[in-house]
């Protein structure tokens, strides 16, 4: 895992704490933070990311500030621009997700603090644009998902 | 994912014009084409009762008799972002009228607004949309949450 980057998209800073525990000074292992996925884009273009890790929910980001096409989503929500807004935020990670995909090897390895297990069927859908793509369900060890991004 | 078509015709009865020239039972304004002078003859349908907008009493009463042409389309799909699963379902007709507006304009407790305002609570919704296939004029579609399918 030395001289590995993790590249870590939330609206706070749980997970960049989380991992940061995880991963004391001798390990070299870089965490870089990125609040939305404007900012995620601008690292990747700039640094040697080795995989992404997406927190799902961004309810701490400003609408404007939000990965999605909200034109785009409106007659789904019957035009009620809150609905859609928060559609956006409850399922942003995926958003950016698709929106960085364009920016780093089709093999990085990411991850979406989104329990897949119930759903594989969905998950299979969204790997053939992100085949590395796993879901990390509320429970697992962060270590864990530190070794499969990173190991 | 799949999709279907299934043609129906069926026999209609049309419940009598209220006085402002819409049905009392339904509310439901459809042009039958057959004003003359601009002035259209607004009328409601059984073929519209499936989304719960005539009584089977109510049609007993009717006084009037057509033939309705019906068509009926679905389709699983998956959102192209987030992955989710979404069942699109399109019932069409050959009956002139109806836009999205009117759906969404219609007071919450009576007819569409009633499909509406369920579709809202649920994550769907609903809109008025091109015929999907040949004679036929145009086509209601609920956009609804799908269940996922085991693994």
């Amino acid at each position: 895992m030395k001289g590995r980057t993790l590249l870590i998209v939330e609206d706070g800073t749980e997970y960049r704490e989380a991992f940061r525990r995880l991963t004391p000074a001798g390990e070299d292992v870089e965490l870089l933070h990125a609040r939305d996925g404007a900012s995620a884009r601008r690292i990747l273009r700039e640094r040697r990311v080795d995989a992404v890790f997406l927190d799902v929910v961004f309810d701490r980001t400003p609408a404007e500030d939000l990965e999605g096409d909200l034109d785009d989503l409106l007659p789904r929500f019957g035009g009620d621009r809150d609905r859609a807004v928060a559609h956006l935020a409850a399922n942003q990670g995926f958003y950016i997700a698709r929106a960085l995909a364009p920016h780093f090897p089709t093999d990085m390895p990411v991850a979406i603090a989104w329990d897949a297990s119930a759903e594989p069927g969905r998950l299979a859908a969204l790997r053939e644009s992100l085949p590395r793509l796993s879901g990390v369900s509320e429970g697992t060890p962060l270590s864990e998902v530190l070794a499969g991004l990173l190991g | 994912m799949a999709s279907f078509l299934a043609d129906l015709e069926m026999d209609a009865l049309f419940a009598p014009d209220g006085p402002d020239g819409t049905s009392r039972h339904s509310g439901l304004p459809f042009s039958d084409g057959a004003g003359g002078g601009g002035k259209e003859k607004t009328r409601s349908g059984v073929a519209v009762a499936g989304f719960g907008c005539v009584s089977p009493v109510e049609a007993g009463r009717a006084s009037r008799k057509g033939r309705i042409r019906l068509a009926l389309a679905a389709e699983k799909r998956r959102h192209p972002v987030t992955g989710e699963a979404r069942l699109r379902v399109i019932l069409a007709d050959d009956l002139p009228g109806l836009t999205t507006v009117e759906i969404r304009g219609r007071a919450a407790e009576r007819g569409f607004g009633v499909v509406s305002e369920l579709l809202r609570r649920n994550g769907g919704s609903v809109e008025v949309t091109a015929a999907p296939a040949d004679g036929l004029t145009k086509g209601v579609a609920l956009d609804l949450p799908a269940v996922e399918e085991p693994a």
